[in-house]
């Protein structure tokens, strides 16, 4: 354990040295206090990336000051004092098929979900942090996931490479929602580091 | 009898001769392809890094004297740390990632760990082509002192060792019912059994390696079709995950595209999943781009292998129906392949190492960047002039 947690210090470090010379992000950065929420809409791994890289910000601890849960249901969302929904975006190339589920079904799902943090005000926060996760085809999966989540929500941050069409931009106008974008996936936990807080 | 039906029977009984005479010189020409490309070997040469060389049968006696033996090649920096299995071959038509596995036998230094380097895993499936689909047997690659020919193998075990196909291939130990093609198919025959089918028994014997071995990260080295979804990604053990992860998202800021899934629970069979389940090593499966299966392509040439372009495929990448970019400009040529997968090893191996420094090794190999700057061939030595006990035919 004392090996591991060695371990996670010097990536930790690793990244912050990275981080500190080469973070780019640009627009607006929302703060929330801890707790908060993480989760995926599309079942890809995104929401484990989101996790991870929060964890190396150093801010926040897992499992104390914020959670994961793949897929939450409406009681789960009320299972602490969130302060907001962490919502990030992508459909699972391998394993939708694999999970027993279709997309329609995890559509349908989300949108349970949305209406339930809507009606107890719990803010979304959509994340686009996997560039691939995009598609010129309004049906594909992960246009479906963004459909359902971005309007609903109060901030978004997505990846510079996964905008280059300005489909954010479009909805961030049209919904007046804060758009934030980072130039790598890596640039996330210098964001979490200015956006979340210990109360 | 007329004068008329004497004179033809001769005649019927003539052309039947010449047929089958036809017959036979077309069987014998195929049958001398067949055989050359059973028996021939493909040449590399290790660097002097390597301490010892072994065979998959020391982990499972009853592969001694098969098609399905192969040798594992051992560098042992002699300096404690973790260990590393880098396995390319397990679908031959899949050239790059044997090609990936030789240049990094024939270049590699390790300074702290152990790597272990299986590069024909599916031995057998080496020995054939996919039947029915006419393709280059080889390929060459230019060298700077020459060139060096690879071979382009088959998906599945060679019929000629392991034969009939059943009507259902039921996986051991899961009972999932898979395709029947598969039964001959290393990567969906993961944990194995040792007194199963070959292909059954080599999955056991890569088990045991990574078992008695002690391995700490296991990479398995895939191409894929580009209008698949799970192409230029990894794919990842659950206890992998992070570790693959922060190797792909690095990549992509620095090098090059990288995607990363994690391994469904309920897909059997397959490295990312059973050598998971059935070791503690942490397994990542690794995929890059290779036009050459793609269904839609042209003339399967030794042009298309090495250089990736096509014409219909550029098409669809047009209409953005392949999973990576495509353009006819650039294809997918070897040397971006192979430096794909050196260099999605060497990350996963970096991180592995941050995360867990008891286990971390360090070894180097040609770079993904160098591999750009100078080719495939460069990287490969001159048999002729190397020394004799560093020199391999497998």
């Amino acid at each position: 354990m004392r090996k591991l947690m060695c371990g996670l210090l010097s990536v930790v470090l690793l990244l912050g040295l990275c981080l500190t010379a080469s973070a780019a992000i640009t627009g607006e950065v929302k703060t929330y206090n801890a707790p908060f929420l993480i989760t995926n809409a599309g079942q890809g791994p995104g929401g484990k990336m989101v996790r991870l890289l929060t964890t190396q910000a150093g801010v926040v601890t897992l499992d104390k000051d914020f959670f994961y849960n793949a897929e939450p249901q409406e009681a789960d969302l009320e299972a602490a004092d969130y302060s907001c929904l962490i919502a990030v975006i992508g459909s699972t190339d391998k394993g939708l098929g694999a999970s027993g589920i279709t997309i329609d079904d995890e559509i349908a799902r989300l949108e349970r979900m949305v209406a339930h943090a809507q009606k107890i005000e719990l803010p979304i926060v959509a994340v686009l942090i996997e560039k691939d996760k995009r598609s010129t085809i309004p049906t594909n999966a992960n246009e479906r996931c963004i459909d359902t989540i971005c309007p609903a929500s109060e901030w978004m941050i997505v990846v510079k490479d996964g905008n280059t069409d300005g489909r954010f931009d479009k909805l961030s106008e049209e919904y007046g929602i804060p758009l934030t974008v980072l130039d790598t996936a890596m640039d996330y936990t210098a964001l979490a580091k200015e956006a979340f807080k210990l109360p | 009898m007329s004068n008329h039906q004497a004179t033809a029977q001769p005649s019927k009984l003539l052309q039947k001769i010449i047929i089958l005479a036809v017959v036979a010189v077309l069987a014998a020409i195929g049958g001398i392809s067949f055989r050359n490309q059973r028996l021939f070997k493909e040449t590399v040469v290790s660097s002097d890094a390597l301490t010892e060389t072994r065979w998959l049968s020391d982990y499972l006696p009853s592969l001694k004297g098969t098609y399905s033996d192969t040798p594992i090649f051992v560098y042992d920096s002699g300096v404690e740390g973790g260990s590393v299995l880098y396995m390319g071959g397990t679908h031959p038509y899949e050239p790059a990632c044997s090609l990936s596995a030789f240049i990094m036998m024939e270049n590699i230094k390790v300074e702290k760990g152990r790597v272990f380097i299986i590069p024909q895993a599916s031995y057998s499936a080496t020995t054939s082509g996919i039947l029915g689909n006419a393709y280059p047997v080889s390929f060459d690659i230019k060298t700077d002192w020459g060139k060096s020919t690879f071979k382009i193998g088959d998906r599945v075990t060679n019929p000629l060792d392991q034969w009939p196909d059943s009507f259902t291939y039921i996986h051991y130990p899961s009972g999932q019912s898979q395709a029947y093609q598969d039964l001959r198919n290393l990567n969906r025959c993961y944990p194995g059994r040792p007194d199963g089918t070959l292909t059954e028994r080599v999955a056991f014997a890569v088990m045991e390696l990574i078992r008695s071995e002690k391995i700490d990260m296991s990479i398995d080295a895939h191409e894929a079709s580009l209008m698949y979804p799970v192409v230029g990604t990894y794919v990842a053990h659950d206890r992998a995950m992070d570790i693959a992860m922060m190797a792909a998202m690095d990549l992509s800021a620095t090098t090059f595209d990288m995607k990363i899934e994690q391994s469904p629970g309920s897909l059997k069979g397959f490295t990312h999943r059973e050598w998971g389940d059935y070791s503690d090593t942490l397994a990542v499966l690794m995929e890059t781009p290779e036009p050459f299966i793609d269904r839609i392509v042209g003339p399967l040439t030794e042009d298309l292998m090495t250089e990736g372009k096509d014409l219909f495929l550029s098409f669809a990448g047009d209409k953005g129906l392949t999973f990576v970019p495509y353009s006819l400009e650039t294809g997918w040529p070897m040397r971006t392949r192979v430096g794909r997968h050196l260099s999605g090893a060497a990350k996963v191996v970096e991180y592995m190492g941050m995360f867990f420094p008891e286990k971390q090794v360090i070894a180097t190999w040609p770079s993904y960047k160098e591999l750009q700057e100078l080719d495939c061939g460069h990287f490969l030595h001159d048999p002729a002039t190397a020394d004799p006990d560093l020199v391999f035919k497998i």
